[in-house]
């Protein structure tokens, strides 16, 4: 089987384990008569080396990706619960408050609800977490809003991370280029998919619900923010609401 | 997450050394028990966020090479390893950059483990930087070709089912002009060569 081969070929069996043992010992007989193949052999392993180095490098960042996303959502979670009890009777009599400003507001105008009135009243922008926004410069070109310069530095690197794919993604959205948006939201969850993570799903679903409420596509709008409404642990239920689904389908 | 809460010292060399989706519960069980606390030493010694998310990247990337060439025989536990990796490698860091009262600092602090292994492993820290660069000038197909079949340990047939070539010969024949092109690569950079002949003892 082993005849016919190549010395590169031969050599690349023999750091890879693959060559039988008489082939095997023939070869390391002539390895300890040539310096040259034994330097040949050796760069050989540090080629498999350098593969296995890049390959490491690129699982360890992904996992701290990973890590990274769920430690962030724990923070903000923590950060609700406590301050929670305290802000929950203020929330609850500025609710009363609002609610009854709706209904002397809505009985004394008599205004009907439209789509861009209710993409105003349920768009959050996206904002990178305090306390990492300052920690790269493609963070200080989004929260400086230079999002044509971020796409651009973006659109030179070969194979950007997931986060690089969703600042890219989010500033589209701020220049209002919808396809790019889908292409890079695709991406991320073809990424997802493959490693089982939900990297910035609840960003990606409201903002593909909000993109459509904007070009004023209601139907395509309410199939992807109903769910969110109706799921309170979703990231965006706080302002995707049930009210404002009932609206929507009213303009429909 | 709440399945690497339980993982041992032991169970997190095992599985870092088996590799596959235990591997992944490993690495993240050394994100989640240990870089809060790593985090915080490179804060307190003039690192921002961002370094000490990068240079313990590097620290775990290091353990594990470490682990994989049977450099690490569990003398110390794994807390005493990371913090020993993630104290020279900001050492070298800082003092590339040329920060004399950090780098003092560290010079002071204790040195937990004397360890030759990871002395000689960080002393290449550049070669393999430059390794890393090396690497992006080498085609998309061949890096995924040669990472599905080094580091995924996958066999030709199944790289076959991974990508879009006819036939298994097809893969193998593209693996050797890769290997040999890498091959090529590196021996056009005899400052590079010379630096990783000293990592040959972790190669595995």
């Amino acid at each position: 089987m082993y005849t016919n081969f190549t010395l590169d070929e031969k050599l690349q069996e023999y750091i890879d384990g693959g060559l039988d043992t008489a082939t095997r010992t023939d070869l390391e007989a002539e390895l300890q008569q040539s310096k040259e193949l034994q330097a040949r052999v050796e760069n050989l392993r540090l080629a498999k080396y350098a593969i296995q180095h890049t390959a490491l490098h690129a699982h360890v960042k992904r996992i701290q990706e990973q890590y990274n996303m769920t430690n962030t959502a724990k923070v903000i979670t923590i950060n609700k619960t406590k301050s929670s009890k305290k802000w929950m009777a203020y929330v609850a009599a500025a609710a009363v408050a609002i609610l009854l400003f709706f209904v002397v507001h809505n009985t004394l105008t008599k205004s009907a609800p439209t789509a861009d009135s209710l993409y105003a009243a349920t768009f959050k922008q996206y904002t990178i977490s305090t306390t990492r926004a300052t920690t790269t410069p493609l963070h200080s070109l989004f929260v400086a809003k230079k999002y044509k310069a971020l796409v651009t530095q973006i659109a030179t690197n070969t194979s950007p991370t997931v986060e690089e794919q969703f600042l890219a993604a989010m500033s589209y959205y701020e220049l209002g280029e919808t396809e790019k948006i889908n292409t890079l939201f695709q991406s991320i969850a073809a990424y997802n998919a493959k490693n089982n993570t939900i990297l910035y799903k609840d960003d990606m679903e409201y903002y593909t619900g909000m993109s459509y409420l904007k070009q004023h596509k209601i139907t395509e709008a309410l199939a992807i923010l109903t769910p969110i409404a109706n799921n309170k642990k979703h990231s965006y239920s706080d302002v995707v609401t049930p009210a404002i689904i009932a609206s929507l389908q009213k303009i429909k | 997450m709440d399945s690497t809460q339980s993982l041992s010292d032991a169970e997190i060399v095992q599985a870092l050394k088996n590799g596959g989706s235990m591997a992944d519960k490993a690495i993240l069980a050394l994100y989640t028990h240990y870089y809060p606390y790593l985090q915080n030493f490179i804060l307190n010694n003039s690192g921002n966020e961002q370094d000490a998310e990068d240079i313990f990247q590097e620290t775990v990337v290091s353990f594990i090479e470490l682990v994989k060439a049977d450099k690490y025989r569990q003398e110390a536990s794994i807390k005493t390893m990371l913090y020993t990796i993630n104290r020279n490698i900001w050492y070298t860091e800082v003092t590339k950059r040329g920060n004399a009262k950090t780098r003092n600092k560290l010079y002071a602090t204790d040195n937990i483990l004397e360890d030759k292994n990871i002395d000689t492993y960080i002393s290449e820290r550049e070669a393999r930087k430059e390794l890393l660069q090396v690497i992006t000038q080498l085609g998309s197909q061949c890096k995924e070709i040669l990472s599905l079949y080094y580091y995924e340990n996958l066999s030709m047939k199944e790289i076959l089912e991974h990508t879009h070539f006819e036939s298994e010969q097809v893969v193998r024949n593209k693996k050797y002009k890769c290997m040999k092109q890498l091959e090529q690569m590196i021996q056009d950079n005899p400052n590079l060569l010379t630096s990783l002949k000293n990592l040959l003892p972790y190669v595995h």
